[in-house]
């Protein structure tokens, strides 16, 4: 009797453990397949500062909140998932659709950070402690996260920044002055990002894209007719990314904006543009499964934002998810799993303070040779910082020339004659990271330009050291 | 006690003393497997070296597989049957097309390479890659009538217009056979450029163009120049050897209808720059030759890439019989692209000749000729054309599978199944991974690309060293490394676990590093590659009388003078049988004008051969060179005392050092 009752009361337990787990295993599962949650960012059509252009009000809008919507709902009824912040913005749901960052503030005086949500509980923890403001998150490849940072508010510059996500330190990864928001990780492991001169507004933005430890910085797209991006692209499951543009082809101060395609294997010359035959404006938009995109788009005369689905190649809008008068829905993302997109080994060694720059021939450019000077070719290279000229080193025969400099200070460079008339130049600012070895083909040279298989004549020698006069310390790791 | 006392007393130091053994054993073995592949993974065993890559035994029969691995394709001219060489499986397949069906295996030499049909439809010619022979086929009865030897790895053929004489490419012997069909003998030999690959006849049948994988040998850190050798079909004589700068692995050719242009698939390294970075071009580009006829005719290249994807390794080419399309197959890709060849030409002629340099670089070209590009199975190679144009046929070389693909929709409208076994072994797993471009940035290259037939491809690199444009390296082979660690020809990484793991990743493909199963299997696939028999070994397997004599040379430990050679300056000291390697570094004085150190891995010599040019950096054209050039201080062996007919011996030898069994 007393085996038996044992037996029992063992068996009672098992049961209780198996029961507490499979409740835990309940609680913790995300959503069930088959029906994604859309989450999207509402603004209020109150807010007189926000038109879904750009500047600071329209980075951080107050009092706009991040909602979420079942896609297969059809009362339109949203659930707020940032009710404790006072605003929140730059919604980003992890590849395994489980967690949601996004930027916000808890407390009207509370600088903008980012956190990091749990979906199936909603529990929420920093990732940015510090008196900065930070927005547009986005998950890496390793798990880690790329976001926008101002360390300040006196300026208008953001840089992009890494983080463990653990609370630790933030990695700053873009160095020159620019506004560089918007980040998006593309399926190669690449951080793609809107930059922007900070100085000026609405002009000269592009997009640049960047390895996720800042090596390997190049132009990705920029508009020919001086279009401006209008926010964080999106890549579609057959190589494209997609996007938002705003202005240009002789608009005004044109707020919301036209869906724009281009094609990742040339992105600077495949430009198309989706919304074409359609009236109104778009603000931004999300690609769905289907090959459709979940947009949020404003009709020609409308009072605000609201989320449609659309198909590109009808160019067509299908239908509207969400439309509340009191708000603008924005930034939509869906919360469900794609694939994870591929991880770099960084080369980067922060004990190493250089980088090191190589180009094959810096008189092969596209820009014409300044007036200025009376020659075509530039004898000697020019390399100035913030604070004025670092120092000059001669080309070599072939116009190469191979220097190293300190690490993460943007310089601009400029080719002069022998008369130390400028040539060609300045360059944007640029900059390489601590151990970083970059090579050009030319200065401003057709970026789809291949280089030539040949030997640098610079590359006989050791690299010519500019703006410190110091040797490789660390030596760094090679193959 | 009680028996079960008795065997509980007994029992337990047995129990406890297995356990102690399982656990040393356990010790032992994750020892001995992060000692040989040299990183501490946890999830190392002994499967992937013991078990999954045994080649012979019970082991090898459960793990290995024979597959067909299809490469090149001959379409009947009634337009029913495919011609299929199975280069795995020794065999011609005969393909019914409406049944899409295998109708027969027809054995041929090893490892055969191409086929071609007599117009009558009765006799298909094989070059056997690794018999050096071509093997005649009866079709009707289904059986070789007849083998005629020809040079060291034929590769592609071709029958001149009245059929009575094939050309063959011998890639193994740098040389062009031109076989009397009646005879069966070769009338001539001509001279190829280097590793000759792809043949195709004029349109007026008057030339035989003859495309080089290799480059002609070129001054050290200069680019490759590889050749198309053109052949009078009149006089069966070479009558132009067209150049084709910076460019190399020319496999596929074809000619237009009208014969006003030929085509050539190509690459177009950048081993003369440092390996910092992928993007933008600047490790490999890939595209097409267009040459025109005559010595005054132009020699341009396009490239067939765009400005961020890469489509590694274009294999063949096909243009339709109308003349306006090309379709080339790109099997580093998994793909095909198609190009409009009027758009072509319009690029071409609107290209003033000093631009063409700035055209066969310039990666936004592709988009003015590139109608489609068209997704195949693994590893797309020998393409076939049918003879109405409305279907082109595609070896898939991985997948044991003909694609046919309409020339109309551009799609893929069937495959064939040419009955290969279904289950994936753990080494075609690696075959696959070593030959798709998908572990790459931009998917840029494959490790085919650089290693074709997991050989070389004879350039030297520059691989991004303390000092860039210091410390270049030649190309090594992958074939028979097992056993031959350390690797690199610094000696860095004890393991090509340790070689294709993330440091791989880290400064050459610089993307996501091999899973560990993926890692695995690609070893697997490495150390499965082997040498191709010995040309200058006999069958006997008897030295000739100046094999004898360079042998001698190389044992030898007293000078021509009597003087004694101090052990370690002898050649049989660090070259020691059976892979004729001590697997130890030495400085023996070959440091060169772009090294920072003298101290390099001793090569194994197997099939040396096959691997110019030699030394560390590639800097030796020749054997001869090493010595009469670079190594004339008696520090990397004894020469100095040497005749030359002594040298002509010891090169001789050194030239019949094949693998043990000899590959036979």
């Amino acid at each position: 009797m007393k085996r038996a009752k044992g037996r029992l009361l063992a068996g009672v337990a098992i049961l209780a453990v198996v029961a507490v787990a499979a409740g835990a295993v309940w609680v913790a599962s995300p959503r069930a397949a088959g029906a994604p949650m859309l989450i999207f960012t509402q603004i209020r059509t109150d807010d007189a500062g926000w038109n879904g252009g750009d500047g600071p009000a329209q980075w951080f809008p107050d009092r706009s909140r991040i909602v979420a919507m079942d896609a297969d709902a059809n009362d339109g009824g949203v659930r707020v998932l940032t009710a404790e912040f006072h605003s929140a913005r730059a919604p980003m749901v992890s590849p395994d659709g489980r967690r949601l960052l996004f930027s916000g503030r808890r407390h009207e005086d509370d600088p903008w950070q980012i956190w990091e949500m749990r979906l199936n509980d909603g529990r929420t923890r920093l990732l940015t402690p510090g008196p900065g403001w930070y927005t547009d998150p986005a998950y890496l490849a390793d798990g880690r996260v790329v976001l926008s940072g101002r360390p300040g508010a006196a300026t208008d510059a953001f840089a992009l920044y890494t983080t463990a996500g653990t609370g630790a330190g933030l990695m700053r990864i873009t160095f020159h002055l620019d506004r560089d928001l918007g980040s998006q990780v593309l399926q190669d492991g690449q951080v793609l990002f809107v930059s922007s001169p900070a100085d000026q507004v609405n002009a000269g933005a592009r997009y640049l894209v960047t390895r996720p430890d800042g090596t390997g910085l190049r132009l990705f797209y920029r508009s020919a007719d001086q279009s401006r991006p209008g926010g964080r692209a999106w890549e579609t499951e057959d190589r494209r990314v997609v996007l938002v543009e705003r202005g240009g082809r002789g608009s005004a101060a044109g707020v919301g904006g036209r869906l724009v395609a281009l094609a990742e294997a040339r992105p600077l010359h495949s430009r198309v543009e989706l919304s074409d035959r359609v009236a109104g404006s778009f603000h931004s938009l999300h690609p769905l499964e289907s090959g459709n995109l979940l947009v949020s788009y404003r009709p020609a005369g409308g009072r605000n934002f609201s989320l449609y689905e659309f198909d590109p190649v009808a160019q067509r809008l299908e239908g509207v998810l969400s439309d509340d008068p009191a708000y603008h829905a924005v930034e939509p993302v869906v919360a469900a799993k794609r694939a994870r997109p591929k991880t770099f080994f960084s080369v980067v060694d922060s004990a190493v303070k250089i980088g090191e720059l190589y180009c094959l021939d810096a008189n092969l450019s596209s820009l014409p040779p300044a007036r200025a000077s009376r020659a075509s070719m530039g004898q000697r290279l020019r390399m100035r910082g913030l604070d004025g000229l670092l120092g000059e080193v001669p080309l070599a025969a072939d116009g190469s020339f191979y220097i190293e400099l300190p690490a993460d200070l943007p310089v601009t460079l400029e080719t002069v004659d022998d008369r130390g008339q400028v040539v060609r130049g300045p360059s944007a600012w640029l900059w390489v990271r601590p151990n970083e070895r970059r090579g050009c083909v030319g200065c401003h040279q057709d970026p789809e330009l291949a280089p030539a298989n040949r030997v640098p004549n610079a590359l006989m020698g050791a690299p010519v050291a500019l703006g410190l006069a110091r040797s490789k310390a660390g030596g760094g790791s090679r193959p | 006690m009680t028996g079960r006392q008795r065997t509980i007393v007994l029992a337990t130091p047995g129990a406890v003393a297995l356990l102690a053994a399982l656990g040393a054993g356990h010790h032992y073995s994750a020892e001995h497997a992060h000692a040989v592949a040299g990183n501490d993974s946890a999830s190392l065993n002994c499967l992937p070296c013991h078990v999954y890559t045994a080649q012979d035994g019970l082991l090898g029969k459960v793990f290995q597989e024979r597959y067909l691995s299809p490469r090149e394709i001959a379409v009947a001219r009634d337009g029913r049957r495919l011609y299929v060489t199975a280069e795995e499986d020794d065999a011609l397949l005969v393909v019914q097309l409406h049944a899409r069906t295998v109708l027969d295996r027809i054995p041929v030499g090893k490892h055969p390479h191409t086929v071609v049909l007599s117009r009558d439809g009765r006799t298909a010619y094989v070059s056997n890659g690794w018999s050096g022979s071509v093997s005649q086929v009866d079709l009707t009865a289904r059986r070789v009538s007849r083998e005629f030897a020809v040079g060291d790895g034929p590769a592609g053929m071709v029958l001149d217009s009245e059929e009575r004489v094939l050309y063959v490419a011998n890639g193994g012997t740098n040389d062009i056979s031109v076989v009397d069909l009646e005879s069966g003998r070769e009338r001539h030999r001509l001279a190829g450029g280097q590793n000759p690959h792809g043949v195709a006849l004029a349109p007026d049948g008057d030339r035989v163009y003859v495309t080089s994988r290799l480059s002609n040998p070129v001054p050290f850190r200069t680019p490759p120049v590889t050749e198309v050798t053109v052949v009078d079909a009149r006089t069966q004589r070479v009558t132009e050897r067209r150049q084709v700068y910076a460019a190399h692995m020319m496999e596929g050719v074809d000619f237009t209808p009208r014969g006003d242009l030929a085509l050539v698939t190509l690459v177009r390294p950048k081993n003369l720059l440092p390996a910092t970075q992928l993007q933008g071009g600047w490790m490999l580009t890939f595209g097409l030759g267009v040459i025109e006829p005559g010595e005054r005719g132009a020699v341009w290249q396009v490239l067939l890439d765009d400005a961020n994807a890469f489509y590694a390794d274009p294999y063949d080419v096909a243009v339709t019989p109308d003349g306006k399309r090309a379709f080339i197959s790109h099997a580093g890709a998994d793909l095909l692209t198609v190009i409009d060849l009027d758009s072509l030409r319009g690029v071409l002629v609107g290209t003033a000749r000093a631009d063409t340099a700035t055209l066969a670089n310039h990666l936004g070209m592709s988009r003015r000729y590139v109608v489609s590009r068209i997704r195949t199975g693994a590893n797309p190679k020998g393409l076939g054309m049918s003879p109405d144009g409305r279907f082109v046929y595609v070896a898939e070389q991985l997948a044991d599978r003909v694609a046919i693909v309409s020339v109309d929709s551009l799609r893929i409208v069937g495959d064939i199944d040419l009955g290969g076994p279904r289950r994936i072994s753990f080494v075609r797993r690696g075959q696959r991974l070593f030959h798709r471009a998908d572990h790459t940035f931009q998917e840029q290259f494959s490790c085919r690309s650089c290693h074709p037939d997991g050989h070389t491809d004879g350039l030297s690199y520059d691989i991004e060293s303390d000092l860039l444009g210091r410390n270049v390296v030649n190309n090594l082979t992958l074939l028979e490394l097992k056993g031959l660690a350390p690797y690199k020809w610094t000696g860095k990484n004890a393991s090509l676990y340790r070689q294709c793991g993330f440091r791989f990743a880290k400064f050459f493909t610089r993307t996501e590093a091999y899973a560990e199963e993926d890692l695995n299997a690609l070893v697997a696939y490495i150390f499965s590659l082997s040498y191709a028999p010995n040309r200058y070994r006999s069958a006997s397997g008897e030295p000739t009388p100046a094999q004898g004599r360079g042998r001698r040379i190389f044992e030898r430990s007293l000078t021509n003078g009597g003087r004694e050679i101090p052990p370690a300056n002898r050649c049989i000291t660090c070259h020691p049988p059976p892979r004729f390697t001590n697997r130890m570094m030495f400085d023996v004085g070959t440091r060169g004008p772009t090294d920072t150190d003298g101290l390099f891995d001793t090569p194994a010599l197997v099939n040396l051969y096959e691997s110019a040019p030699y030394l560390h950096d590639g800097r030796a054209a020749t054997l001869e060179e090493i010595w009469t050039r670079f190594g004339n201080e008696d520090r990397h062996g004894v020469v100095t005392d040497l005749t030359k007919s002594q040298l002509n011996d010891l090169i001789e030898f050194l030239r019949a050092l094949g693998p043990p069994g000899n590959g036979r």
